[in-house]
């Protein structure tokens, strides 16, 4: 199937920005019938629209109630791609993810794990604004090979400090990746600050480090 | 238009277009007027209620000349609305001389508190949604492992099962020839117990096959009447075993029908040979075919036990067994009725039971004529 044109993509944005849930559906439905693969679904509709609904957000072009439709629409298509993601033959790896304390942006996060999915590992998404407490306690339950942190607003590396130092500190050998929005201008150098923890700029790079991580049995 | 008539439009316009609710009372707190919000959120004619039939908690006797003193106090008071939650507004009384105008707003840090909540229970549904869909997954993948597991199992237990009856059936015959009773008792619970374990096995691998998705049917016209009539001729020796006649009654009007010949025998094969086990000697077993515009139906009829209603739902369920006993207490699978449902439902037909206890049980199975296949 060729990539969504420029047409496709303005119309599926402009459905998205009127609320029109079951044309957002149908456009991608469609695609999954022409077997697109998840990360250009991903990343050719859901990230870019997400991207320029926040835009028109920030300019004041919508309203916040639009922006957060749009957000709720998007979510809902997710579990459209679900029969896929989960029929992936499994490679026995877990993967815990999460956003973290007051962190309600989740959608990245839960794209994240989904690239978990893909790859055949059990990932546990905690979602939005998930206490420390409650994280600590699943990677406890779990013992997962990868710990998971997103963050989308900046203000919120506070409690990014707090979830990494408890996690150091209750599993030191965990490997943490983080990633998110709120790193966009210098995600890589803010991350130096944290031992051990890497940072991941996008789902394909993503990617490509759990199928390394799959490889070599980390 | 002069400026009186000027404003007297904008008036009316805000008044029937604003969404605040709005009314103007009498001092008394009887309606005289009330916009088209307001009508809609209440749902009913306003005009010449009074106010303390609109606003819960709200009584105008000893309230209303109090809080028209304090025009700029904002006062939150719940709305009835009929058929629904009770709507939460923030009102001011004004006084216009020998009205009450009444303004309702709805707070706005309720709608965002809504908002909020909305929006957060919209990701909770999603996270939950993909969480059920992969333990759904998951439960797939373990129930796939199953039917291979059972598959592999039941297909190599099968041969050396074989060989047990058959060899068993072979000494007995011989024991018998000598008259040796002791060898002939334990031989005879061999045979029975390895044609048992047989049965089982093969039930097994028709369930692994079914529950894999796997079942194939080889459609191919037949003619019923002649279906059941071999099927009987198979099931006589057993029903002169147990004492039981077996009474077909054809129907020469039926039409040939098109099905897989040997999963609807094996449907009913099991069907006549769980009606000749539960009836009692003596008994009768009526087979009969007939036939509707679109479907045909077998019923087979026995005069066991029956079945208490409450355990009808679980005939056609994997491995359910009733507190119904065959009439010589011989094991079962629990395995035949759910074979036999899923044939049916794969037949696109219908299979069903009707008891009455201690008279009769009717199993029927309908199948369409012409079959999507």
């Amino acid at each position: 199937m060729p990539p969504l044109s420029t047409t496709e993509y303005n119309e599926y944005l402009t459905n998205l920005l009127r609320g029109n849930r079951s044309a957002c559906t149908r456009t991608v439905e469609k695609l999954l019938e022409h077997n697109i693969p998840v990360y250009e679904l991903y990343l050719g509709l859901f990230q870019p629209s997400l991207y320029d609904v926040g835009r028109l957000w920030e300019r004041n072009e919508i309203s916040v109630a639009v922006e957060h439709l749009a957000t709720a629409i998007t979510e809902s298509l997710l579990t459209l791609v679900y029969p896929i993601l989960f029929r992936t033959e499994r490679v026995g790896k877990k993967a815990v993810i999460s956003c973290v304390t007051h962190e309600y942006h989740q959608i990245g996060a839960k794209m994240a794990a989904d690239a978990f999915e893909l790859n055949g590992w059990d990932s546990y998404f905690l979602g939005a604004n998930t206490p420390v407490s409650d994280l600590i306690e699943l990677v406890d339950q779990t013992q997962p090979d990868i710990v998971g942190l997103s963050l989308a607003v900046y203000s919120h590396v506070p409690q990014l400090n707090d979830a990494i130092e408890q996690l150091r500190s209750t599993f030191p050998g965990a490997n943490v990746l983080v990633g998110g929005q709120a790193f966009r201008s210098d995600g890589a150098r803010m991350i130096k600050r944290y031992r051990g923890v890497e940072y991941v700029p996008s789902v394909l790079e993503l990617d490509g480090m759990i199928t390394e991580a799959t490889g070599n049995g980390r | 238009m002069g400026v009186r008539s000027r404003n007297s439009a904008i008036e009316q316009f805000v008044f029937d277009e604003s969404s605040v609710f709005l009314l103007v009372t009498d001092r008394g707190g009887t309606v005289r007027r009330a916009n088209s919000y307001a009508q809609r959120i209440t749902g009913e004619r306003l005009v010449g209620r009074n106010l303390r039939d609109i606003l819960i908690g709200f009584s105008p006797h000893q309230d209303l000349e109090s809080v028209i003193a304090q025009q700029s106090t904002r006062h939150v008071l719940d709305i009835t609305v009929p058929g629904g939650f009770p709507r939460t507004f923030s009102f001011r009384f004004v006084d216009c001389e020998e009205e009450i105008l009444v303004l309702g707003e709805q707070p706005n840090e309720d709608n965002d508190l809504l908002h909020a909540n909305l929006l957060g229970l919209n990701q909770e549904a999603g996270n939950l949604n993909r969480m059920l869909q992969k333990q759904n997954a998951e439960l797939e993948r373990l129930n796939e492992l199953k039917n291979r597991f059972i598959g592999t199992a039941a297909h190599d237990l099968r041969n050396p099962l074989g060989a047990i009856r058959n060899l068993s059936e072979a000494l007995s015959r011989d024991a018998r020839a000598a008259g040796r009773d002791e060898e002939i008792e334990i031989l005879d619970a061999v045979h029975e117990s390895s044609s048992f374990m047989l049965s089982l096995v093969e039930d097994l691998l028709s369930v692994a096959t079914i529950d894999s998705g796997e079942i194939r049917l080889d459609f191919e016209t037949s003619d019923m009447n002649e279906l059941v009539s071999s099927n009987v001729k198979l099931n006589q020796i057993l029903a002169c075993e147990r004492g039981v006649e077996l009474c077909v009654r054809r129907n020469e009007l039926v039409r040939e029908v098109r099905v897989d010949r040997a999963k609807i025998q094996q449907v009913l094969n099991n069907l006549i040979s769980n009606a000749i086990k539960f009836s009692p000697r003596d008994s009768v077993v009526s087979i009969s075919v007939a036939c509707a515009d679109e479907a045909i139906t077998l019923s087979v009829e026995d005069a066991g036990p029956g079945i208490a209603p409450e355990e009808i739902s679980k005939l056609f369920k994997p491995f359910s067994r009733t507190s119904t006993q065959a009439t010589d207490g011989g094991p079962s699978t629990g395995l035949g009725l759910y074979i036999a449902k899923r044939i049916v439902d794969a037949h696109g037909g219908t299979i069903w039971a009707e008891s009455e206890p201690g008279v009769r049980t009717t199993f029927h199975v309908s199948l369409p004529l012409a079959p999507d296949s």
